[in-house]
């Protein structure tokens, strides 16, 4: 036999620095010992279990079958015959003989005690599949074994972990602050052992997932060494009004990014926009950070660097934005909402930006939602064609009002804006696709700069707000503080509650067309 | 909720990682994701297990109060192990180890 040990041992979770490295392989095989001390029978393997179902089912073993691929000794669909049940008693069993002394202990050894620590266990662990706090406490714990990476960033690397880099490899180079005053460090982006990452802002944040004071603080961290991260959270997450104060106002991300990095004030305008970021987040009353797990296609924002200069550093001037299209399969993220004042002095919720933890804190967008200005690398990633899609349910209130998915989030508490007609809902799938859509109408760029979409490289051009002139002013709700980033997003969001409102009050109009019902979402009415 | 007690995602990624090492035998995309996710599952399966079956009867019984308590915050779990005397962080770790260590020896029998 290989020495597999071994070769697990490149796996993730049991990296040096990872919690894994630590259990000793006699551990291992104490816990194997302690199984077949109660059954002479020697442990069935993963896949052996898999046959013994299959030919329980009736099927052949794949030793007989000339056509399996790979020198495996498992059948050609052995395990997919294994029922639910099956595996899970299986599973139960070896278990229950793994912790033998600890139930012995109590006295457990009797086969009817047995079967009830058996359905109790069962019973708990189905409780526990339905209790959030629960399923974020393992969540967290288990992201943390095994050191996520890959694909879920929206590009091949990611620098992963929040442990200060230790190799000397150019660090002063990568971290200080340019002659206009920008600070940056981009060591965890770079990720020293792995420095041509281009998918992250920087380290994960999952371990911050229900805690919202450490997901502030990561945030902010990230946001202090990433420019361009810090861009794309004043873009998304700041309201026009505080937009206009800080003279950014009628930008896209990339042209608050160049602004930083390029002008001679970028210095002054990057702490400024970081002090505001900051209270902004930290305000209870108008701030809600809602946690969910993301399931869906999303395009995500990220952060790559061009050596424009050929000296191997990177420097804000070098480091761009960039975005991708990736699938996310229970991805932790939060959606962090803001309240706003519609038209009509109603104060609503609204969906201000969706943070993918895991990489940094990128800001996502669904499908075809990202916002222009931005040019689009799918660097590595998953080919959204191909992969298969999620099944569609059908959305709740709750869902067509902020969620992306079914998982916890969107707290009942959310101000109830004006009902929409439930022919007007749309499934989850759909809703995936629109309901960030109050994050940037497509219909309505925000901020959109074309002279910007088609290049790598960071603009730096002195008329960088003809996107938001292009967009911008036209707004007529001038009381609208909606943190859409643009007005004639928050004119769209008005548009849509006015019209919900009216459907709701002549009884709604059944033939809701497809463009009222994006409106309708882009507003999170 | 989906039917996971484990980020899926997380194990999904674990699994394949295993894969890589030592692919599954399957003809067909469809096949292999079948497998794929039959990992997931056992996997999943065995975590909750192993958290759950490192408990004593009595500890049982609080969790599944816990569990029972829609106000309970994941701050309160994290009190319930560690006042238990649980290291989860462990027991996971040793659960996928020893998952790992199966699955690839598995296949090389």
């Amino acid at each position: 036999m290989n020495n597999e040990f071994a070769s697990f041992e490149k796996m993730p979770a049991s990296t040096p620095d990872q919690p894994a490295d630590k259990i000793s392989a006699e551990q291992i095989e104490e816990i194997a010992v302690v199984g077949e001390q109660h059954d002479d029978t020697p442990r069935a393997t993963y896949q052996e279990r898999g046959a013994k179902a299959e030919a329980a089912a009736g099927n052949q073993p794949a030793t007989e079958s000339p056509e399996a691929p790979v020198a495996v000794q498992a059948s050609e669909t052995a395990p997919e015959e294994l029922s639910a049940e099956e595996v899970q008693q299986s599973v139960l069993d070896e278990v229950l003989q793994a912790h033998e002394p600890i139930h012995s202990e109590s006295q457990f050894t009797a086969t009817e005690n047995q079967n009830s620590l058996k359905d109790k266990i069962r019973e708990t662990i189905n409780k526990a599949k339905n209790t959030r706090g629960f399923k974020i406490v393992v969540a967290g714990l288990l992201v943390a074994s095994i050191g996520l990476s890959l694909a879920a960033c929206g590009g091949a690397h990611n620098a992963s972990n929040n442990q200060e880099p230790t190799t000397a490899f150019e660090q002063t180079a990568v971290s200080g602050e340019q002659a206009n005053g920008v600070s940056y460090d981009y060591r965890h982006y770079l990720d020293y052992e792995n420095k041509d990452s281009k998918n992250a802002y920087d380290y994960s944040l999952v371990d911050r997932y229900g805690d919202r004071d450490a997901t502030i603080d990561g945030i902010m961290d990230v946001a202090e060494r990433n420019p361009e991260a810090l861009a794309s959270y004043a873009y998304q997450i700041l309201n026009e009004e505080e937009k206009q104060e800080l003279g950014i106002d009628g930008m896209n991300m990339t042209q608050i990014d160049d602004a930083m990095s390029n002008d001679e004030n970028g210095g002054k305008l990057q702490k400024d926009i970081l002090t505001e970021l900051e209270e902004v987040l930290k305000d209870e009353n108008s701030t809600r950070f809602d946690y969910y797990l993301e399931n869906n296609f999303e395009e995500t924002s990220y952060v790559y660097f061009i050596d424009d200069n050929n000296d191997g550093t990177a420097t804000p001037e070098e480091m761009h934005i960039g975005y991708s299209t990736t699938k996310r399969d229970g991805a932790p993220q939060v959606n962090i909402l803001r309240k706003a004042n519609t038209a009509d002095g109603k104060t609503v919720w609204v969906l201000a930006a969706d943070i993918n933890l895991k990489c940094g804190g990128q800001v996502n967008y669904s499908k075809g939602e990202f916002p222009e200005g931005v040019p689009k690398i799918d660097q590595d990633s998953p080919d959204p064609e191909t992969t298969t899609k999620p099944t569609p349910e059908t959305t709740t209130e709750t869902t067509t009002q902020w969620g992306k998915s079914g998982d916890p989030h969107a707290g009942e508490d959310v101000t109830k804006s004006p009902p929409v007609d439930p022919n007007s809902q749309k499934s989850k799938e759909e809703n995936d696709n629109t309901n960030k859509g109050n994050q940037g109408n497509s219909n309505t760029k925000p901020g959109s700069s074309s002279n910007n979409t088609d290049s790598n490289k960071k603009p730096s051009n002195p008329d960088r707000k003809s996107g938001g002139e292009n967009q911008g002013g036209s707004s007529t709700n001038g009381n609208n503080s909606a943190p859409k980033g643009d007005e004639s997003r928050e004119q769209s969001g008005n548009e849509s509650q006015r019209q919900a409102q009216e459907q709701n009050q002549t009884g709604g109009d059944n033939n809701t067309n497809s463009e009222e019902e994006q409106r309708v979402a882009d507003g999170d009415f | 909720m989906d039917n996971y007690l484990i980020d899926r995602e997380a194990l999904g990624q674990f699994i394949d990682g295993l894969m890589k090492q030592k692919p599954l035998p399957a003809n067909t995309p469809e096949d292999l994701n079948t497998l794929r996710e039959n990992a997931i599952k056992e996997l999943d399966d065995r975590l909750g297990l192993a958290i759950f079956g490192s408990l004593s009867e009595e500890q049982l019984n609080q969790i599944n109060q816990l569990l029972d308590d829609p106000a309970a915050t994941p701050e309160a779990f994290q009190q319930f192990f560690t006042s238990a005397g649980l290291d989860l962080q462990k027991i996971i770790s040793d659960t996928m180890t020893a998952f790992g260590k199966e699955f690839l020896g598995g296949q090389n029998e």
